[in-house]
């Protein structure tokens, strides 16, 4: 049974059932776009494994909790990155950091040289998971995710100032890595 | 380099390369997702619901059983009463067609021809010596237990038996047909044949009055078909008495036979009846409360939710004082806490890089216990609800203003199975009731809310732990209850009770890994009872 020929509603039921045929008919569908979500938000392929395998098991767990008003691949990207942020918030807690560098500047980064840099999205990653925490999550949800300063700030619990700042010194940061990787 | 990326385009580069990326996973994740995944464990709320499922059918099961053996019984009972009922009912109509006979007549019994019709005898126009001998000697035999064979009766048959055979040794003759030695007014005789038969004499007059000189046998073979039919007919009489001695008893039997089936839990003292009671879930003092800084926990009188009960009830009554009842009961419990409006810590005890721990200090705080540690900033918050412990990770300054709201609501279908014993029996009496009952968890809801600050870190981190809260695959408890209660009995059948009750839990077959706190029921009800 081709459950990519089914409608969402049907297929979810199915998961939400327990099928399991279903339900790896929906992970392999969706794991290629989801992987690349958790990517953006580790440090390391394997976390982003972990990050995956965690976000699953939720949307296989809650998938009923999904009402059809939308797009069943946004509700999964939905959820699959806030296991991502609970991931990092989780991460930052046993580690004991010290905090998100919200308020932290870091202008003093030195932009490393690169060596067979290409402006593709591996490439871009690869930059980005060199940026500090603050400003790779921050440049993630504003550009990529599309949300609002207003969003982040209350889903990280920082100010709307603090957002902006961090996506403007997270953009000019990548920028110049960016133009330094290019130059080499 | 720099020139060709202004700010939008920049953004525009990075979302159009980032939005869709994609990337395949190892292999092995799957294998992974799938060894852990939800469907090779069934739900814990499907666990739940066929548990209740089970233990509904089987209370059904258990419940139709009993009363499939209890009707089986009844219906033995009440086929043996009905054919008690056809036997009864043809003596009561003898009896009272007897009664008619008897009533027709004077005080002595008249064995007249007549009332030899009224038992279907033939009356034979001659009689031998034989047959009245006979019927004398029965009616010796009969008259110790015949009172309406009185004495007198028996006096005059014996009388009128000695006078035929003084009769008979004076003729010194044998009887035939041809031999007709008539010494007497023949015309005389006859007159007296006919009044016999007319119904005119009595034994009585039989013996006292002139014996006949010449009795003509007509019939001698006959003799023995005779005297059966006297001694039926005296036997008669004295059946008749027995039975009419009885009469009373005999139509309260048969008025019992109408109604086997009341009759029958009447006679058990069955009733039924309506129940509901209301009250207060008082929580354990030794979970109730906060966790102050030095772990101590604080006692809250206040801490209790609202109890509210109702259901159907079937007792029987054992003997004057005790009864035993049982029933269903829906039970239907609600708890509801909150904390101060706001619950401010912007700035965590300790707050910097080198921050100690801090605590919430709420004298409204109910239910839920909470401690803040703070380390270099940052602020974790671990709140405590029904003994689940939920933690939220805020980064240093978070403002974030909590105010966590909880709404529990439980329903459990209780089995209960209670024995009374009344102080007094009266119309107006008090009573003490203990018992123990079966609750099975029919639905159980908590609602924990972040009202304040919609937080998603409380609401994401909360949501699992709720669902642990409510894991328990084997929602039954067993309880017990104690109560006082007044009873007052109005009408024929009807009683109406007022009772305050005890509740606690006994054993919890919550699974190992459920906290519940142990709670108290106070309570106090109405209860309608209709005996059968």
């Amino acid at each position: 049974m081709s459950w990519k020929n089914q409608s969402e509603a049907d297929w979810a039921k199915a998961c939400a059932n327990g099928d399991r045929e279903a339900s790896k008919a929906l992970y392999e569908t969706h794991k290629a776009m989801l992987f690349g979500v958790c990517l953006r938000y580790s440090y390391a392929r394997s976390e982003a494994e972990d990050v995956l395998q965690e976000g699953f098991i939720k949307i296989f767990k809650d998938i009923s909790q999904w009402r059809g008003d939308g797009a069943l691949g946004a509700w999964l990207r939905k959820v699959v990155l806030n296991v991502a942020l609970g991931h990092l918030r989780k991460a930052m807690s046993q580690s004991n950091l010290k905090t998100i560098e919200f308020e932290q500047s870091h202008d003093n980064l030195s932009v490393e040289p690169e060596e067979f840099w290409e402006p593709n999205a591996t490439g871009v990653l690869r930059l980005m998971n060199e940026l500090p925490t603050g400003y790779r999550i921050v440049l993630n949800l504003y550009v990529i995710e599309e949300y609002s300063h207003e969003e982040i700030s209350k889903e990280l619990g920082i100010s709307i100032g603090t957002s902006k700042s961090q996506l403007s010194r997270a953009k000019d940061l990548l920028r110049k890595k960016m133009e330094t990787a290019l130059t080499n | 380099m720099e020139n060709n990326y202004n700010q939008d385009k920049f953004e525009d580069f990075l979302k159009k390369t980032l939005k869709n990326y994609e990337e395949n996973p190892s292999d092995a994740l799957w294998d992974k997702i799938d060894a852990s995944a939800a469907w090779q464990k069934p739900p814990a709320n499907r666990s739940v619901f066929s548990k209740k499922i089970i233990f509904i059918t089987s209370v059904a099961a258990v419940s139709m059983l009993a009363i499939g053996l209890f009707m089986l019984q009844q219906s033995k009972t009440i086929a043996q009463l009905q054919t008690d009922l056809a036997t009864q009912k043809t003596n009561l109509e003898r009896v009272e067609t007897e009664q008619k006979s008897s009533e027709n007549k004077s005080e002595s019994i008249k064995i007249t021809p007549n009332s030899v019709d009224k038992i279907s005898i033939q009356p034979i126009e001659k009689t031998t010596v034989e047959q009245l001998a006979s019927a004398a000697d029965m009616a010796k035999k009969s008259s110790v237990q015949s009172t309406m064979l009185n004495n007198s009766n028996f006096n005059a048959v014996t009388n009128y038996k000695n006078n035929i055979e003084k009769n008979i040794r004076s003729t010194d003759a044998k009887p035939t047909a041809s031999n007709s030695n008539t010494v007497v007014n023949e015309q005389i005789i006859e007159t007296k044949k006919d009044n016999f038969f007319n119904n005119q004499l009595t034994i009585n007059d039989l013996a006292q009055n002139e014996t006949p000189k010449n009795l003509e046998i007509i019939a001698p073979e006959k003799a023995e078909e005779r005297k059966n039919e006297i001694i039926n007919f005296l036997q008669k009489i004295n059946n008749t008495d027995i039975v009419n001695t009885d009469k009373k008893s005999l139509e309260l039997d048969i008025q019992k036979i109408i109604h086997p089936v009341s009759q029958v839990f009447k006679r058990q003292n069955w009733y039924v009846g309506v129940q509901s009671q209301i009250g207060d879930r008082y929580f354990d003092k030794k979970d109730s409360g906060r966790h102050h800084q030095n772990n101590q926990v604080e006692n809250r009188p206040d801490d209790m939710g609202s109890f509210f009960s109702y259901g159907v009830t079937v007792g029987k009554n054992l003997g004057k004082r005790w009864s035993l009842e049982s029933g269903l009961e829906l039970l239907n419990f609600q708890h509801s806490a909150s904390n101060n409006p706001k619950l401010n810590f912007r700035k965590p005890h300790g707050n910097g890089p080198h921050g100690g721990g801090g605590h919430g200090d709420d004298d409204d705080f109910e239910d839920i216990s909470y401690n803040i540690a703070s380390s270099a900033g940052d602020a974790k918050v671990t709140i405590r609800v029904n003994q689940t412990d939920t933690s939220i990770l805020l980064p240093n300054n978070t403002p974030v203003d909590i105010q966590v709201v909880t709404q529990e609501s439980e329903r459990k279908l209780s089995i209960p199975l209670t024995a009374k014993y009344r102080f007094a029996v009266g119309q107006f009496h008090f009573f003490a009731l203990a018992g123990l009952s079966l609750d099975c968890s029919i639905s159980r809801n908590l609602n924990v809310s972040d009202a304040q600050s919609k937080s998603n870190f409380f609401e994401t981190n909360h949501r699992e732990k709720t669902e642990v809260v409510f894991s328990s695959n084997q929602p039954f408890a067993a309880s017990y209850r104690l109560g006082l209660g007044v009873e007052w009995k109005f009408m024929k059948n009807y009683s109406v009770e007022f009772t305050a009750n005890r509740r606690e839990d006994l054993l919890r077959f919550d699974a190992a890994n459920t906290s519940r706190r142990d709670s108290q029921i106070m309570s106090a009800g109405l209860s309608l009872k209709y005996f059968l």
